[in-house]
């Protein structure tokens, strides 16, 4: 048996079932039994489904307490892996092992435990449910309002670009109005990745006014990527900000939400101080 | 005169002197190129020259047999030769802090021409006079050994002419030698100058012959890369030299732990270098367990404990040879990722430039999540191109072109779980997404491209455009969505096949089936004749962690040029 990760991280679930032998087998052979199809969520290993119900906390309780019984190595395995570091150094569940809806319920169970997960850790578990093609969305709304750190509460509110609607724009609206501003940026910015993200239009036109730069900014790129009309004469104003980034979404916003008016509004931007804007407006009015 | 200062000092002289073809005698004035001659009979460069008292007094008659002695064959030639920096004799001490020795094959030599009984040669350094030394068999005669220095000396070399050894202690040593020649009664009778260099440290470039491929082999619970380890196996056989990664603590990014180069020398001289990051993951002790010995070291530069995503070398590449607004760069230049005071450390930076050969510049990658060059250029060699290859360059304009034609029903496999994209209409209809590529594009990639093109010298048609799409991970910037299959490798062994290495995209629902993989067909269609890509499968291992192909292998390759014949002016242009 070649040597694994989870070995070298000296993770005592995994090390004990290794003692007894009961994971002695190459984890190219594990992943196969249990990855089988990935594509269509369908394969579950040994029958373990999960469904997310009205009790979420139940849910994932029932979930993994019939894993356990029913594959206890592949509970183990998914209790005990690490998240690798990624080519940026950041921290990843990556692999087959992860794209398996049961594992939505071990690590939304993991994001529940008290205590010893630190929050890059926690961040790293929600990142990955997506990938688990397990549902997950109620969950993380609940837990978005528990979650103290600002970085964990932020990976949440991007996992629900691919969360059920309802899921989704609860815990969008709830991200918008979060008390960090990196979290604010993260859920403007997902909200412009959903085709219904415009039900948000009333919180968005709030954050086009943050006080912080940077979610204004991205509220109002993410305006004009919806294309939300009703935005227009808030981004006009602000194609004379003195941020320059500020002008060049103003410009990018306009553009995509009405790119004949934008023509005839961005003009004066054509000889801009900052190229990108100038090279945007003039792009404007190419169309 | 200065007397010779006495080291002690082991045999060297015989060995230094090379077999074969390791003399000095490889270059003359009329067989460079580049115009820089190396003999004063040639030379157009009069600080490189000679001139004889002969010249304008005739010819001296010397002491043996009633011969005439012709001042103005006593020539001496050129030497170049590679840093002395590695460990020839294995005692864990580089050769260049100690005495010459027999096994020693770093050691230059000069060849000092016979000369009548009772004439002396005067030798004065100049340049980098503490970079190099000479010897005189086991006599120190120039430099520094041993807290001693000098920076000239005597020899009688006699009818029959004398052999001293040279050695340089640092990268792209520029030095001289004046060359004074004295008859018995001490009046000058022809003197001139020679140049004593030793060699820059050269970068690889995808053009070059490649001779081993490294590649982590992966079993983890995060994913095997065994299919593609195969891949490379069957198609590289004897080059290909996978190494078990949980030896390195399960690193997988081989590429940017080392970064090889080159320094070379009259004689087939060669040293490797492995460029060791400061980035010091689980491969830290990879370059030296792997490469370091004879012939090969590992050098850093820069400081570990300030060290970020922009010091690996994923983001410290070079082009291929380029000719730039009439200047020829032989040896291709540098490129690495920096913008402002973020990216590569300005100590690795500025050693680079001062090996001037390269030119290095800078592109912007602060807006990628790992921030390195190659997640979005490449080279590949263009055999039937004038310039000779094609510079790659990831564009999403490229990449929506093929997605806008697909039906929307059109199931895209890997991409529903992994990036939640079921199917190419879920492409189609993400709006952040289409806005977050085009934005890239104006902001990043088009002004990469005019960089590029501007440092290189390139023409529309020296580029392949690489259908990509970027994602945004957030808090830390873009990061390849499809597959990057501009992240690839070229394996070119000498007159072997061209073998490229790149990421299956997956974008398709058949896994087994590449040929109905659009992303993969418009690829190869661009690709020039006679290159033959792989597209392996990354995707687990790699591609899931912000990595490609490219990222988890390296490459060593054989120098290809003589910088002393090709590239001369460049590096006397910098002083």
């Amino acid at each position: 048996m070649k040597s694994r990760h989870i070995l070298a991280i000296g993770t005592a679930l995994l090390l004990s079932a290794c003692d007894d032998g009961s994971t002695d087998e190459p984890n190219a052979e594990r992943q196969a039994q249990v990855q089988a199809n990935p594509a269509d969520g369908t394969t579950q290993s040994k029958d373990v489904a999960f469904v997310l119900g009205t009790d979420w906390r139940g849910s994932v309780e029932d979930a993994v307490a019939q894993l356990r019984a029913r594959d206890p190595q592949l509970a183990d395995a998914l209790y005990a892996m690490e998240p690798r570091s990624t080519r940026a150094g950041t921290a990843r569940f990556t692999g087959p092992l992860v794209r398996h809806p049961v594992a939505a319920a071990v690590f939304l169970d993991r994001l529940t435990a008290e205590g010893g997960t630190s929050a890059e850790v926690r961040a790293a578990l929600v990142e990955a449910l997506p990938r688990t093609t397990g549902p997950f969305g109620p969950a993380v709304v609940a837990l978005l309002a528990e979650e103290s750190d600002a970085s964990v509460r932020a990976a949440m509110v991007s996992s629900l670009r691919t969360a059920d609607a309802a899921s989704a724009l609860a815990g969008l609206e709830l991200g918008l109005s979060d008390s960090a501003a990196n979290v604010r940026l993260t859920a403007a910015r997902t909200t412009a990745r959903r085709t219904d993200g415009m039900q948000l239009k009333e919180a968005l036109l709030t954050a086009a006014g943050d006080a912080e730069l940077s979610v204004k900014r991205e509220a109002i790129r993410t305006l004009g990527v919806l294309r939300i009309e009703a935005a227009k004469p808030l981004i006009e104003a602000e194609l004379t900000a003195v941020d320059a980034d500020m002008r060049l979404a103003a410009v990018r916003a306009l553009t995509r939400i009405d790119p004949v008016d934008a023509a005839s509004r961005v003009g004066s931007l054509t000889a801009d101080a900052d190229p990108r804007v100038a090279k945007a407006a003039r792009k404007a009015l190419e169309n | 005169m200065v007397g010779a200062l006495v080291l002690v000092a082991s045999a060297c002289g015989d060995d230094a002197g090379g077999d074969g073809d390791e003399g000095s005698g490889g270059t003359t004035g009329a067989e460079t190129e580049s115009g820089a001659s190396t003999g004063p009979a040639t030379t157009d460069d009069p600080s490189m020259g000679s001139t004889s008292a002969a010249d304008t007094e005739g010819e001296t008659e010397g002491d043996t047999d009633g011969e005439v002695f012709d001042p103005e064959t006593f020539v001496l030639e050129d030497v170049f030769g590679t840093p002395n920096l590695d460990d020839d004799d294995g005692n864990d001490r580089t050769d260049w802090l100690e005495t010459v020795f027999e096994a020693d094959d770093d050691v230059s030599v000069l060849d000092v021409p016979g000369a009548p009984e009772g004439y002396t040669v005067e030798l004065v350094a100049g340049g980098d006079v503490y970079d190099f030394r000479l010897w005189d068999g086991d006599v120190f005669a120039i430099g520094v050994a041993d807290d001693v220095t000098a920076d000239t000396y005597s020899l009688e070399p006699g009818p029959e002419g004398a052999t001293l050894d040279v050695e340089f202690g640092a990268f792209n040593t520029q030095g001289s030698l004046e060359v004074r020649l004295l008859d018995p009664e001490g009046t000058e009778v022809s003197t001139q100058e020679i140049r004593v260099m030793g060699s820059p440290l050269i970068m690889n470039h995808h053009l070059q012959p490649s001779e081993g491929v490294w590649v982590m082999d992966v079993d983890a619970d995060f994913g095997t890369n065994a299919a593609m380890v195969g891949v490379f196996a069957s198609v590289l056989g004897d080059q290909f030299d996978p190494v078990d990664d949980a030896t390195y603590g399960f690193d997988v990014w081989v590429q940017d732990e080392i970064e090889f180069a080159t320094a070379t020398g009259l004689g087939s001289q060669r040293l490797d270098i492995v460029i060791d990051s400061v980035r010091d993951r689980g491969l830290d002790d990879f370059p030296e367990d792997e490469f370091e010995g004879p012939s090969f070291i590992t050098s850093r530069w820069g400081d570990p404990l300030q060290a970020t995503t922009w010091d690996s070398f994923g983001n410290l590449e070079a082009s291929p040879p380029v000719t730039v607004d009439g200047v020829e760069y032989p040896f291709g230049k540098i490129y690495y990722g920096r913008e402002g005071t973020n990216g590569l450390q300005s100590e690795l930076g500025d050693f680079l430039a001062s090996q001037t050969l390269q030119a290095p510049f800078e592109v912007d990658t602060l807006w990628l999540c790992v921030g390195h060059v190659d997640e979005f250029s490449s080279f590949v060699p263009d055999p039937s191109s004038d310039k000779g290859f094609k510079f790659l360059i990831s564009d999403v304009d490229a990449a929506w072109e093929i997605i806008d034609a697909l039906p929307p029903s059109t199931p895209l496999g890997r991409f529903g779980p992994d990036h939640g994209f079921a199917t190419a209409g879920d492409l189609q209809s993400d709006a952040g997404l289409r806005a977050l590529n085009e934005e890239l594009q104006a902001d990043e990639l088009d002004p990469i491209r005019e960089r590029f093109i501007a440092e290189l010298g390139l023409e529309e048609n020296d580029i392949i455009y690489v259908p990509s799409l970027f994602e945004d991970i957030p808090g830390c910037g873009a990061a390849a969505l499809i597959p990057g299959m501009v992240n690839l490798i070229v394996s070119n062994p000498q007159d072997g096949p061209i073998d490229l290495f790149l990421a299956d995209p997956f974008f398709r629902q058949n896994e087994g089936d590449q040929s109905g993989d659009p992303m993969i067909e418009a690829f190869t269609d661009a690709l020039p004749e006679g290159l033959v890509p792989h597209y392996v499968d990354n995707w687990d291992v790699y591609h899931l962690a912000l990595g490609e192909v490219h990222c988890g292998t390296n490459v060593l390759r054989t120098p290809s040029e003589d910088w002393w014949t090709t590239a001369l002016p460049l590096l006397e242009n910098d002083r």
